[in-house]
């Protein structure tokens, strides 16, 4: 077994991702998947991804969007063989067990945007939440920049129709 | 401003404002930072690349080996293809301990130790297996002078093999912890009658495994559910 022990610029560096990028790392994972431990499950793989493939990482730069587009990516993986959970077993208001797992997404986004197919609330986060340009958007989906911005049209125009904005 | 620049802007603020209390754990934060570090990066990289040139670690250079990779993913798959039987589709194996929250890995449970409760925690609190995966628990008790002679067993028929990890991670004063890889080979070990063929697919339904901590009679049971 080895000993050796991680040198510090591999600590610091861990440091920096988790510290600048895990809560919005998990909150990404979370608008894909629903549900707070696979969300964790997700990011962990994410990080863990992207921490082997830093060395691909050319421009500095494009640190935040390129870690978080191997989030989105991770989660519509998870999301495509996700399991069902058994209801049962969840309990019935998570907010009220833990502080760290607040549900606060607003009821009626959250429905407006489980109307929305897959491909629409994927650009809904990338573009929108995580303000990815088109650019970016388009090659962590591997579609057309056409594509994007008119999967984000179409997207936009029935959100319009079933939500409306708190009022503040 | 445009109507779905407006919407654009009011979708976004919603969503920040929304999800901006959701935020890790503390422990998950720590165990994540603690994961990355540990990870070294592929052997390949490590083995072959970091003495080479910085030139000839550029994509072009990789070409070669890419397509050589690529060659293999292709050849080894049909090579070893001998007719095996259909899977009849895809199970999996999803390890859920329980706990007073999906979100909370504590489990208290009856103990005798001097210090009074055992608290077990099991991290991470669900791990998804396909055939042939596994996945590692670890493990932890507080209490002073508790010790974790912990041993996990499960159910033979679920074909899930058990085994403890050298611990590498120094734990906080007053608790013990060990790591567990839990394998899942997705066949059942015990044939059913009916087969003639030895192992066959294992029926979806409930298993458990069940930790022991002696000599202080905490127990911990991570439920396995085999969905098809």
């Amino acid at each position: 077994m080895s000993s050796r022990r991680p040198d510090a610029e591999a600590e610091a560096l861990a440091e920096r991702w988790v510290g600048l990028y895990g809560d919005l790392a998990l909150r990404t994972a979370y608008l894909f998947l629903r549900d707070r431990g696979l969300a964790e499950d997700c990011v962990q793989d994410a990080f863990v991804s992207a921490w082997k493939a830093r060395a691909s990482l050319r421009d500095p730069g494009a640190e935040r969007a390129w870690l978080m587009t191997i989030v989105a990516n991770t989660a519509r993986s998870h999301l495509r063989r996700r399991i069902p959970i058994p209801t049962d077993t969840l309990p019935a208001d998570p907010s009220t067990d833990d502080p760290y797992s607040a549900l606060v997404l607003s009821a009626d986004l959250r429905q407006a945007l489980d109307q929305l197919p897959l491909d629409q609330r994927e650009v809904i986060v990338l573009r929108i939440y995580l303000d990815l340009s088109v650019e970016e958007t388009a090659r962590a989906l591997k579609v057309a920049e056409g594509t994007v911005k008119s999967r984000l049209s179409r997207a936009l125009e029935a959100l319009r129709l079933v939500w409306t904005p708190t009022i503040d | 401003m445009d109507p779905d620049d407006r919407l654009t802007e009011e979708i976004r603020g919603e969503l920040h404002r929304s999800l901006t209390e959701m935020r890790m754990r503390p422990e998950f934060r720590e165990q994540l930072k603690g994961k990355l570090v540990e990870t070294p990066e592929p052997w390949w990289r490590r083995r072959w690349l970091g003495s080479w040139p910085a030139a000839a670690r550029h994509p072009g250079a990789l070409a070669g080996v890419a397509v050589a990779a690529v060659a293999l993913a292709v050849a080894i798959p049909l090579l070893t293809f001998h007719a095996a039987p259909t899977s009849g589709g895809r199970q999996y194996l999803v390890l859920i301990p329980p706990g007073p929250s999906r979100d909370h890995a504590a489990l208290a449970a009856p103990a005798t130790c001097p210090s009074g409760t055992v608290h077990l925690a099991v991290v991470p609190v669900r791990a998804t297996l396909t055939s042939g995966q596994s996945a590692i628990f670890k493990v932890s008790v507080t209490g002073s002078s508790c010790s974790l002679g912990a041993t996990i067993t499960g159910p033979s028929k679920a074909a899930v093999s058990i085994s403890r990890l050298p611990t590498k991670t120094a734990l906080p004063d007053g608790m013990v912890g060990a790591e567990y890889q839990v394998i899942w080979t997705g066949k059942s070990a015990v044939p059913s009658g009916s087969s003639s063929e030895g192992a066959g697919k294992l029926a979806p339904g409930g298993y458990t495994l069940t930790l022991n901590v002696p000599p202080s009679q905490a127990r911990a049971s991570i439920s396995i559910q085999i969905i098809k």
